[in-house]
């Protein structure tokens, strides 16, 4: 029964995001409201550890330019950071402290902000594109799950 | 691994459903009462109003997250960041490190009423609702005086800084904050901007001190308003033929004459401690009196004596000298208030 699923979405930014990513997690048929936020933060989790790792991956690179290597440490820094919040937003929803949830995922969402303007702070370096992509993934996953946060009662 | 990654990740929702689901009547564990701004125009229009320079110490009270503070950093030269919440100061110190912001940056974790302020030029405040009025007069204290402070308040007590003489929101705390500064109402921000939403809408006022400062006997001033906004839409001749307000004021006259005279005697028999503490509440925002009469505080004492009567002439006097007695707190200006103290001192009645 996908209704709850829907119904939920509805009231976030991104529906199709928020569908598809609920629907397709396995859990999600026993979930309540709640259940489905922390499905779709442990969504955000995933995909924000990844970049971080992804961005690390690329750290040992031939060439000497140490600006590229330190703006990339400190977006790799920034996406673990995220996911750290966004294990904290977890925490917060068990205890109920649904502000606090809030608080954390919007921290979250704006690490990806600090990696972008890292790379504007050089005019040589390029916003590489898959991580403009990666930059919008995870800012519309933190979106739909704050959606979900606000319908719920607190 | 990346797929082992994933698993291991999606099985914390499994755990997390064994937590019993939101039966309702449980109270929350609320954040101290602050509401984290959404709106990002908002956050623009704020540091566009405080007239940061690039030169500007900024003092911010309640950054949260950092929203506000990342355009302060930019637009000004340090930021002074003050913020109650040890989780809030994590993720505040994490989104800065390692940018060429950090270095101009101080982030002090603590109750922004027990700390110490630092020299600042620019104050930007988001502060819970509870303790705006002694931030603002402990801002309003601070030396040395700063150029402008932009809070952000609960609409109503925003809209009593900035009310104007016969205004219904007109009341002890306008005056008394208008004595230090001028207030500016600049936005009004409804309570949806907010997660949480609070339940009232808010203002976002400029708060720019006196230069230079109007001086003025704080405890003289305060004593004063108390009496003058004890019944804010009474004339102040009914206000002051009150018995309990002749008596307190006598006690005074009295003990203030013994002083100047030299003649301890007579000071030993006067309390020299006077109570002005039980006119009007600490925050100055007593329920508006809107013409309620209490016919009983205004019956004159036929049977007082002729020392009670002559200081009771005295003080009726000094109001109709300045033509006072007819007038209501709730219409006069900050300017009459300080002239008609200052005509109360010069007869020798005093508040303090």
């Amino acid at each position: 029964d996908s209704s709850l699923i829907k119904r939920t979405c509805k009231n976030t930014k991104y529906y199709n995001l928020c569908f598809s990513s609920l629907k397709s997690d396995p859990s999600s048929p026993n979930a309540d409201p709640k259940g489905l936020a922390v499905i779709m933060i442990g969504i955000g989790m995933t995909n924000a550890t990844s970049t971080s790792s992804y961005l690390s991956s690329k750290l040992p690179t031939p060439s000497n330019n140490t600006t590229w290597k330190r703006v990339l440490k400190e977006c790799a820094d920034k996406y673990s950071y995220a996911g750290d919040a966004l294990q904290d937003s977890v925490q917060d929803l068990a205890n109920e402290a649904y502000d606090y949830a809030y608080m954390h995922i919007t921290a979250a969402k704006d690490y990806p902000n600090a990696c972008h303007n890292a790379f504007k702070r050089y005019p040589g370096l390029v916003y590489p594109r898959d991580l403009a992509r990666r930059e919008d993934g995870l800012k519309h996953i933190c979106d739909v799950a704050m959606g979900i946060i606000d319908n719920l009662d607190w | 691994m990346a797929g082992g990654k994933v698993k291991k990740e999606k099985g914390k929702p499994h755990q997390q459903q064994k937590h019993m689901p939101y039966q309702g009547g449980i109270s929350f564990h609320k954040s101290k009462g602050q509401h984290i701004l959404k709106n990002p125009l908002l956050v623009d229009s704020i540091v566009e109003k405080a007239g940061v320079k690039s030169t500007d110490v900024i003092l911010e009270i309640g950054p949260g997250t950092g929203n506000l503070t990342k355009k302060l950093l930019e637009a000004g030269k340090k930021v002074i960041a003050i913020e109650i919440d040890p989780r809030m100061v994590l993720e505040l110190q994490r989104r800065f490190q390692g940018t060429p912001h950090s270095n101009r940056l101080t982030v002090i974790q603590g109750d922004v009423l027990k700390t110490e302020l630092p020299y600042f030029d620019i104050c930007v405040a988001n502060i819970p609702y509870q303790i705006s009025s002694p931030l603002t007069f402990k801002l309003l204290k601070h030396e040395p005086a700063f150029r402008a402070a932009i809070i952000m308040f609960q609409r109503e007590f925003a809209m009593r800084l900035v009310a104007q003489p016969g205004d219904k929101l007109y009341c002890r705390l306008t005056v008394n904050t208008q004595l230090h500064a001028r207030v500016f109402h600049l936005l009004k921000v409804g309570r949806n901007n907010f997660r949480p939403p609070p339940k009232v809408d808010s203002s976002v006022v400029r708060i720019e001190p006196r230069k230079p400062r109007i001086e003025v006997k704080q405890k003289e001033w305060d004593g004063f308003l108390r009496i003058c906004f004890n019944r804010k839409n009474k004339t102040l001749g009914s206000i002051f033929r009150q018995k309990s307000v002749i008596s307190l004021l006598e006690k005074n006259y009295r003990t203030v004459r013994a002083l100047e005279l030299g003649q301890e005697d007579s000071l030993k028999e006067v309390d020299a401690k006077m109570d002005f503490s039980s006119f009007g509440d600490d925050q100055g925002m007593e329920m508006d009196d809107d013409g309620a009469d209490d016919d009983e505080m205004e019956v004159e004492d036929g049977e007082a004596d002729e020392v009670q009567s002559e200081f009771k002439d005295k003080v009726l006097g000094v109001l109709k000298e300045g033509d006072f007695e007819e007038k209501r707190s709730s219409k006069l200006t900050l300017q009459e208030f300080l002239y008609l103290l200052s005509l109360f001192n010069k007869a020798g009645i005093h508040f303090s």
